[in-house]
């Protein structure tokens, strides 16, 4: 027998707990001296269906802006925090 | 190649890393004690490419594996700091060389989340609560200049009361839990209003019960998650 599938709602209240938990992951943790790097090949991120990844890919392109770097690079001193 | 980091933890106790635990790439995740940081551990791996040539999916994707990774320490019993996502050394020494150079603001951050989870509250409008949206005007329609910008200015308004009914709930929840939980943090994005607590493992109960007694009211819904690893409250 076939579970039952979830319904609309119940799907995107799994999305935006998803959404919101890659959003944490991907803009917090403890930053260390050492090297983050991140390179997003074609900037297609507009096709993520998890809107809320946007906010942080936003963020690492600013930084990316400020950094001049190429490739979206994130390198991070062991002074910096966020 | 070069050493992955996914969080740091308080002197190892009895609790150990599972010996199949991989993470990204499927690379075994090992500890690494940091004994010139007395004895803070960390939680690595080795990994074939520091670059991280990502796009949405993919993106995504690697995220997750990283928070398994750290869902698995906070496992343990213990509370780990998590470290931003893909934070890479050229090895293990330069790992250690670096945790050790900042074992005071580490060992602070490991003091602050110390028995204690993330839970996270989002506020979400209910389908109602949504502006109805008037529909743009047809290009060749009279006066289609005009009614575009009161469309456009109907409907940010309607995001402005909506903004402002999240942040009055929002108010309520922290008043609600406020002497339950040890830090709040909030991010308000188009779609929800997400508020991050920290909370003692202890407290989670009576931090759900109270939660339960908070009214959203017709234009939100209230979703709680966790708990997770402490993201939101890693830094000060």
């Amino acid at each position: 027998m076939m579970p039952n599938a979830p319904d609309d709602d119940e799907m995107a209240e799994h999305h935006l707990v998803l959404g919101d938990l890659l959003n944490r992951v991907l803009d917090k943790g403890v930053v260390i001296s050492g090297q983050v790097t991140i390179s997003i090949a074609d900037i297609d991120l507009l096709a993520v269906d998890l809107k809320l990844v946007l906010a942080s890919v936003q963020t690492a392109l600013e930084r990316y802006d400020s950094a001049q770097n190429g490739d979206i690079s994130l390198l991070h001193s062991g002074s910096r925090k966020g | 190649m070069a050493t992955y980091l996914y969080c740091i933890l308080a002197p190892a106790r009895a609790e150990a890393l599972r010996a199949d635990l991989m993470g990204i790439g499927g690379a075994t995740v090992r500890s690494l004690v940091v004994p010139e940081a007395a004895g803070l551990e960390a939680w690595v791996a080795t990994i074939v490419d520091a670059r991280f040539r990502v796009t949405g999916d993919a993106l995504a994707k690697l995220a997750l594996l990283h928070n398994e990774v750290v869902d698995a320490a906070l496992a343990t019993g213990r509370t780990p700091l998590p470290a931003r996502f893909a934070t890479c050394f050229a090895d293990d020494a330069a790992c250690i060389a670096d945790l050790a150079k900042r074992y005071a603001e580490l060992h602070a951050g490991l003091e602050r989340v110390a028995n204690a989870v993330e839970m996270a509250v989002l506020l979400v409008p209910t389908n109602g609560s949504r502006p109805a949206g008037d529909s743009r005007p047809l290009r060749d329609e009279p006066s289609a200049g005009r009614r575009y910008l009161e469309v456009v200015r109907k409907r940010t308004r309607n995001e402005e009361q909506l903004r402002i009914a999240a942040e009055q709930l929002a108010a309520r929840v922290t008043a609600a839990v406020k002497g339950i939980v040890r830090g709040e943090t909030r991010v308000l994005s188009p779609q929800l209003l997400s508020i991050a607590h920290l909370v003692g493992r202890a407290d989670l109960q009576r931090y759900r019960d109270t939660l339960a007694g908070v009214t959203p009211g017709p234009q939100f819904k209230i979703l709680v998650a966790g708990p997770r690893a402490p993201y939101s409250f890693a830094t000060d």
